[in-house]
């Protein structure tokens, strides 16, 4: 029984350091990233500017993995499970999503 | 037929995030292919690949240009980047082509190597495209960048796009003008870190095309996961 709560803590703590780092990354990338990239003439966008969309990349094929891991630990339904898979991609529902992760996992453990 | 509904739908959504995987690696195989120095090609004649009065295409950048025509005007442009930590004052001059055209050259670095001269010159050099930034400020001898736009208010020439750095200038007798010259390196697309981002969604759209094929059994896992727990408990 402890084993099964340490695995679902685990995949908890997993689920939202990616959420806040997908989160951060998603921001970053509208609202930085894009406009830049959209007003740029050649495509002259600075390198570090550039690097904004391939961490976002990253950061995004993470989140999925652990999203699924973690929907599937604390068995949530198939449609909740794609509805936090793609809260990674808008700027601020992962960080909806992390803080209703944390209300539904302390209920969970309430019960 | 239901459940054959279903299993034509999770097969059409996998072929579709297949596709759409295969479709970031055909990108991510571009923009390799575009940050790699293509080969030198054979010099051209600038009316081969520019016309005055329109946008320099893409197919134009980078080729090596011939043209013969003779400057009207020269400017001082400060502050060009020469490498990532040099920069340098150029000496550029405006020179007419045949039918009232005119062409932005940047005959090479200004201190006093290059003089002014009227006679008819044959240049060859780098096409580029014209810049967007200004490196200085600019007034009726300065350019700010190297920009046609700059200079349209002088004579009523038909301007040609982007600017020329030239490599060589010979006078109509066929003598080299000496003078020091910049490099004048081909332009390479910027674009190398893109490849990993477009990697990383190739990654992610393909995993997205299991996670679909395991979707039917999904509920099932959890539902069997959920018994074998509350046994446990």
């Amino acid at each position: 029984m402890n084993l099964l709560k340490a695995s679902k803590a685990g995949a908890l703590a997993r689920f939202r350091l990616m959420a806040n780092i997908a989160g951060v990354m998603s921001l970053l990338f509208w609202l930085v990233y894009l406009p830049i990239k959209l007003t740029a003439t050649n495509d002259n966008v600075p390198n570090a500017i550039r690097s904004i969309a391939v961490v976002h990349g990253f950061a995004y094929m993470v989140y999925i993995l652990v999203t699924f891991n973690y929907c599937f630990a604390v068995r949530k339904p198939l449609k909740v499970a794609f509805f936090y898979m793609l809260a990674g991609t808008f700027p601020v529902a992962s960080f909806v999503a992390d803080r209703r992760a944390v209300a539904e996992y302390a209920a969970l453990n309430h019960k | 037929m239901k459940k054959l509904g279903s299993i034509l739908i999770v097969l059409l959504l996998s072929a579709g995030f297949v596709e759409l995987g295969l479709w970031q690696l055909h990108r991510a195989q571009n923009v390799q292919h575009q940050s790699q120095t293509p080969p030198e090609r054979p010099i051209i004649n600038l009316e081969s690949v520019a016309s005055a009065g329109h946008n320099l295409r893409d197919a134009a950048y980078n080729r090596l240009v011939t043209f013969t025509g003779h400057y009207v005007k020269f400017y001082h442009a400060p502050r060009q980047v020469l490498t990532a930590n040099k920069t340098v004052d150029l000496q550029v001059g405006l020179m007419e082509l045949s039918r009232n055209r005119a062409i932005l050259v940047v005959r090479g670095l200004d201190n006093q190597s290059l003089t002014a001269r009227s006679d008819e010159v044959t240049v060859t050099g780098r096409l580029y495209p014209h810049q967007n930034e200004d490196h200085a400020n600019g007034d009726a001898t300065t350019l700010s960048r190297l920009d046609p736009a700059l200079v349209a208010g002088v004579g009523n020439y038909q301007l040609f796009d982007g600017y020329v750095s030239a490599r060589s200038e010979k006078s109509s007798s066929g003598d080299l003008i000496s003078g020091d010259r910049i490099p004048s390196p081909q332009l390479i697309n910027p674009v190398g870190g893109f490849y990993w981002q477009h990697i990383a969604y190739v990654v992610t759209w393909w995993f997205m095309a299991i996670l679909v094929l395991f979707a039917p059994f999904y509920n099932r896992s959890v539902n069997r996961a959920k018994d074998r727990s509350e046994k446990v408990e």
